[in-house]
């Protein structure tokens, strides 16, 4: 096993987005829960540009993204969940600004370069409202509790040959 | 063809909102052409208000996920204007190098992963990738550079949390700067083939007769200070701006849209910036330019590609200067304390010139702020742009005609560029046919 390859992190969490857009903080608002409430280690925020996600997907065996999602097929405060094969074509899904790459764009590239880790899932919910210096809307806010709970149990079934639980260490917000 | 042709491109919402075209042309004459462009600056004139000066890097910088460092600086240099405070040298120059990061970061987004692919006949940057590895992986790389300086200097890549008035709340180590040379010098070599390649893209043969505008400076490309030229002559501080340029309520847009004395239509941004300053650049860039078979006045909007690829290799040229030349400063910000009244400033963000100004009371609170972003202003350019390009080629399908359009708009690198991907066709088909 090469040097690089052992000192890859077993995962890391990128919540996605942009805190002053609305639903578009729901991913640093997972990001924060995860790392404050549920005390994960390997928990990063990223306003999702395709650089800086590059740079991410090299240094883990396992990437677990978190954004908020654009689809008016689906109704806000829809969880969404993909691994990286199920991810939809649709390249504007993912996207948390008109200027920088989309998720999906950011992944075809790590495909592309042969730098995508071995495992990527994609937790996100389908977005009510952008609207700039608007908070979380209270159907895209109910999820953030529930997104964590299923990343953590993700990030414990990854890590423990022993389950056991990954508790938050307060009452939930 | 018919005798009038409607085109309406429709926006798909999205996180910045809209970007719309309308076009109608009648027996092959262009009729109409207006363009509409969301416009987030507006909120946060809004947001702003009741705010401390303290906080307006930190809020400005969120308009804008890729030139958040052009609204800092704008802000702090209005700000300090005001409060009559000069920064020491040292700061002035990682302010500087900042900037370059930003040019960087900005403009090879634009030339790798929005504009190329017009030119090359892909649909997006992943199908140009696939066919042309090595060159989309050198603009990653490009990129990730610029980025790493903003990191450095800024404290994030993304939305700067180093900023403040006065300076930075940290200043980097020389450690950590000369990390950065040797990334640096990559760069400069990456930036001239980037420049040999746009070059070799074919051009619309298409000019106009543009009142260029852009700050000028003594010594140096302008970025962060400097007076507002015109090409017709006029030369003014920020503070006069409100004085010969206005911006004015159309009826099929909700974005202001700004002109200058008679109402005269104007543009700023690179193209503006290396008209007026061309002699400013370094050797490396003119020769650069003039292999490129540019000269130092440029009319053709869609070389403004080449143009932007001559600015990455300044910016990054500039900050190998800024970097090996860098010496920790003794103290990472002055203080600045409140005034009560108005400061303006202008910088260059990578799409040109970007004003602020801000009234204060004497607690140091925001009474009032007004933003004119580059793109606001270059929205009548783009419009008469649209008209000539869709003039040119009346005689095409609408696909045709909408994919010459598309890359007209992106010439100007709008916010709205990416919404462009988006936009769906509808035409419209009225009277009988020709």
């Amino acid at each position: 096993m090469s040097k690089e390859r052992k000192q890859k992190k077993p995962f890391i969490i990128l919540g996605i987005g942009n805190d002053f857009r609305g639903d578009d903080g729901f991913g640093i608002a997972v990001a924060k829960t995860l790392r404050d409430q549920f005390q994960l280690q390997h928990v990063h925020i990223s306003r999702g540009d395709a650089t800086e996600l590059l740079t991410y997907f090299e240094q883990t065996h396992c990437l677990v993204l978190v954004d908020a999602i654009y689809n008016p097929a689906h109704p806000p405060g829809q969880a969404q969940y993909f691994p990286l094969d199920q991810l939809p074509a649709t390249a504007t899904q993912l996207r948390s600004s008109t200027h920088l790459v989309s998720i999906n764009e950011a992944l075809a590239f790590g495909e592309l370069y042969g730098k995508l880790p071995e495992q990527v899932h994609i937790f996100g919910v389908t977005a009510e409202d952008f609207a700039q210096g608007a908070g979380i809307s209270d159907k895209v806010r109910q999820n953030i509790w529930p997104t964590c709970v299923k990343i953590a149990a993700l990030v414990n079934a990854l890590t423990t040959s022993t389950p056991h639980t990954v508790a938050p260490s307060s009452a939930k917000s | 063809m018919p005798h009038r042709r409607t085109i309406e491109v429709d926006y798909l919402a999205r996180v910045e909102g809209e970007g719309a075209l309308r076009l109608v042309i009648e027996q092959d004459q262009v009729t109409e052409a207006k363009l509409k462009i969301f416009e987030p600056p507006r909120f946060f004139e809004a947001f702003l208000r009741g705010r401390r000066y303290e906080e307006a890097s930190d809020i400005t910088a969120r308009i804008c996920g890729i030139c958040p460092v052009a609204y800092q600086m704008s802000a702090v240099h209005a700000l300090e204007s005001l409060c009559q405070a000069q920064v020491p040298s040292q700061i002035r120059a990682l302010r500087r190098m900042l900037y370059c990061g930003e040019w960087i970061e900005s403009h090879i987004l634009h030339i790798y992963m929005l504009h190329a692919p017009d030119f090359l006949g892909y649909d997006d940057a992943i199908s140009l990738a696939k066919d042309h590895k090595d060159i989309v992986e050198r603009g990653l790389k490009l990129k990730k550079i610029g980025n790493d300086i903003i990191k450095l200097i800024g404290g994030r890549e993304i939305h700067p949390i180093n900023v403040k008035l006065g300076g930075f709340y940290k200043a980097p180590s020389k450690q950590d700067m000369l990390a950065l040379i040797e990334k640096l010098s990559w760069a400069r070599q990456a930036a001239l083939e980037t420049v040999e390649w746009v070059s070799g893209f074919k051009f619309l043969d298409f000019e106009a007769d543009y009142e260029f505008v852009s700050l000028v400076h003594a010594t140096e490309y302008p970025m962060n200070e400097g007076d507002i030229q015109t090409r017709s002559g006029l030369r003014l501080t920020a503070d006069d701006y409100e004085q010969h340029f206005s911006e004015q309520h159309v009826a099929h847009s909700n974005a202001l849209q700004s002109v200058l004395d008679n109402n005269t239509v104007y543009f700023v941004g690179p193209m503006a910036r290396y008209f007026h300053n061309f002699s400013k650049l370094p050797e490396v860039c003119q020769t650069a330019a003039r292999d490129a078979g540019l000269t130092p006045q440029c009319f053709n909007p869609f070389k403004s590609i080449i143009i932007r690829a001559i600015e990455v290799l300044f910016a990054i040229d500039e900050a190998l200067r800024l970097a090996k030349a860098y010496a920790e400063p003794d103290l990472a910000a002055i203080a600045v304390p409140p005034r009560a009244g108005t400061g303006r400033a202008a910088t260059e963000a990578p799409r040109g010139l970007l004003w602020h100004r801000y009234d204060l009371d004497a607690e140091g609170l925001i009474t009032n702020a007004n933003i004119v972003p580059p793109t606001s202003q270059n929205q009548r350019i783009i419009e008469a742009d649209i008209a000539q390009v869709a003039q040119n080629y009346a005689h095409c399908d609408d696909l045709t005609l909408q994919h010459q359009l598309e890359q007209a708009i992106r010439n100007y690198d709008p916010c709205i560029s990416c919404a462009t991907h988006f936009l769906n066709l509808k035409v419209e088909r009225k009277g009988t046919p020709a």
